[in-house]
């Protein structure tokens, strides 16, 4: 057992200084404008045969991705890919690589699995009947190419912050619609999350991990009553208490980073572009806020 | 419904053939780790998709359509698609076809271009140094037809897939080339029988990124990073740029246009303008190799 993470976990954090935290709140503001920015420009890259539909949200192709990649100026390295057997004859390939660009850089995997349909294949032995034929006529290079061009998406859009867009991002930065976009209808639910008992290889077990889904959050625990409470119809602006319920409720949701708290605000607030700072917020926006948050807490 | 049915029998056509010897077509690729692979690894090449192969296919109709425009000209072509293979390199290949000129069979090769790229070539350096990797590929299948059939000089004949027009762009053997391409075979058959590989090129988005190999390969991508710079006198005159561009374009085919209309004319009234004109004597001189920064300027808009 690991008792150096419990005896750190029992000691008192200093607290931090008012100055230390202006600092990180300036920072976090300068992070979310030149992550808008580079969405912003990212997206224009684009043209409509870069996006697909997926279950009603768009989702950029590799082609769109590398195109970003090379005006930014993205550099990767990746290692050799690993085969995993599955049952029924089956098989997955995952690639493992690291993106960097400005002094940051990120771990992301790409695998893909010969189940997917997309790699499906058939006979028609009476010239109707459609058979599906054994993964062992599914092309192997196909699956591995696959894997290999889901981990350049992943990467670069991990990187650069292009998850998640929404189609309202796109008609304004783009000029693309949902209605220029080609669907691509799963015909299946989408997948389960990974079985946490199905051992994970050893070399990519650690990057993995930070794409498990994240734990749920503790529906519990209540809000505080004079929060939830807040005036909806005040111009002024969001209260410290407000705030720091927002802050609070979205930790228990496991939003930690800064930029996803602040896109996952201003997504339920329907803001054109990623605010850069909470404290802008309205007493009444940061009420929709605590609500929406709080109702999603609950499920 | 009809279109599904086109595709299906395109996508029947994509298929991957086995290799065992060093494509002329093919010899003149920047990276030797491609050519190692696509002798050694080539059942798992990416196939090209749908699109490429109507591109391929459309190539082909155009090849016949040269041929007919060649015949109605009273141009007689030989030895149409005859497979060349020169063993001692394990280089093969095979040519569109040889056109008599003044009683001499010239290696000919046919390839429809795009009208970007149909304008873009006019001399063999334009395809020397051209940017797409597949154009200047084409200088060095025809040196190795050109080597192989010991024929001094060769010809490329582009047909413009949009116009129809057609372009010849004479090539002679360039040994150099040659010599380099032989050497790059010796060196592919080195690694395939010694079962090594050798290093990739440097990343290059337009060879790399398409790569039907780039899988096995995984190469290093080190990018240069964009920086982003917030100065608004750089912003404005870039907007200015833009607003002014047609009117500059204008003004440089006006002052072309009078230029050769007003040339030799030493006085003149039309309406209220009064022009006068001399001959200026201007001494030749030499510049010296210089550097200077060349720029593009790209608008980011959907």
């Amino acid at each position: 057992m690991d008792n150096t993470k419990l005896a750190i976990q029992d000691e008192v954090l200093p607290a931090i200084s008012d100055d230390t935290l202006i600092a990180l709140a300036e920072q976090a503001e300068k992070r979310i404008e030149a992550m808008n920015k580079i969405k912003n420009i990212s997206l224009r890259l684009t043209n409509r045969n870069d996006w697909v539909d997926q279950n009603g949200k768009p989702y950029c192709q590799s082609s769109g991705l590398e195109k970003i990649a090379r005006m930014f100026g993205i550099s990767w390295r990746m290692g050799e890919p690993i085969l995993e057997q599955e049952e029924g004859g089956h098989y997955n390939y995952t690639y493992k690589g690291e993106f960097s660009l400005a002094g940051a850089s990120i771990e992301a995997i790409g695998t893909r699995s010969s189940k997917d349909g997309f790699f499906k294949k058939y006979s028609y032995p009476n010239g109707k009947e459609r058979v599906e034929l054994p993964p062992s006529e599914i092309d192997k290079g196909d699956v591995k190419k696959s894997a290999y061009t889901n981990l350049l998406a992943n990467g670069i859009s991990r990187l650069l912050g292009l998850r998640n867009i929404t189609y309202e991002e796109l008609e304004q930065y783009a000029h693309i619609t949902k209605s220029d976009i080609t669907k691509v209808a799963y015909k299946t639910q989408p997948k389960p999350p990974p079985d946490p008992a199905r051992p994970l290889p050893k070399d990519i077990a650690k990057v993995a991990y930070k794409t498990q889904p994240k734990p749920p959050p503790d529906p519990a625990r209540p809000l505080p009553k004079d929060i939830a409470k807040a005036s909806t119809n005040s111009g002024e602006l969001a209260s410290d208490k407000q705030l720091s319920a927002i802050f609070a409720i979205q930790t228990k949701m496991n939003i930690t980073d800064d930029l996803e708290r602040h896109e996952n605000v201003s997504r339920i607030l329907e803001m054109p572009e990623t605010i850069t700072s909470l404290k802008t917020l309205t007493m009444g926006q940061a009420s929709t806020v605590i609500k929406t948050l709080s109702e999603q807490v609950k499920e | 419904m009809i279109v599904e049915k086109v595709i299906e029998s395109k996508t029947k056509k994509i298929k991957q053939w086995p290799v065992n010897s060093n494509r002329a077509s093919e010899l003149g690729h920047e990276c030797l780790k491609y050519l190692v692979l696509n002798r050694t690894r080539w059942q798992e090449k990416t196939l090209h998709d749908v699109r490429l192969q109507m591109i391929f296919d459309l190539g082909n109709v155009f090849e016949k359509v040269v041929m007919e425009d060649l015949r109605e000209a009273g141009l007689s072509v030989v030895e149409q698609q005859r497979p060349f293979s020169w063993p001692e390199h394990l280089i093969t290949g095979s040519i569109d076809g040889k056109i008599m000129i003044d009683g001499v069979a010239v290696p000919m090769e046919i390839k429809s271009a795009s009208p970007y790229s149909f304008d873009s070539i006019n001399t063999i350096e334009d395809i020397r140094h051209h940017k797409y990797h597949y154009m200047r590929k084409y200088l060095s299948q025809l040196t190795l037809y050109l080597l192989m059939n010991n024929s001094e000089r060769g010809v490329f004949l582009f047909k413009n897939k949009t116009t129809g027009q057609i372009k010849e762009i004479w090539l002679d053997l360039d040994y150099e080339l040659g010599e380099k391409l032989l050497k790059k075979a010796e060196s592919v058959n080195r690694h395939v029988a010694d079962g090594t590989l050798p290093e990739p090129i440097d990343y290059d988005d337009r060879i790399c990124t398409d790569c039907p190999y780039n899988h096995i390969c995984m190469p290093d991508r080190i990018g240069k990073e964009v920086e982003i710079v917030d100065d608004d006198h750089l912003m404005e005159l870039l907007t200015r740029r833009e607003e002014v561009h047609p009117l500059a374009k204008e003004y440089d085919q006006i002052e072309k246009e009078l230029k050769k209309l007003l040339e030799g004319k030493e006085k003149l009234i039309i309406g209220n303008w009064f022009i006068t004109g001399k001959w200026v004597q201007r001494k030749g001189f030499t510049t010296n190799d210089t550097e200077y920064w060349k720029k593009e300027i790209m608008k980011v808009q959907p």
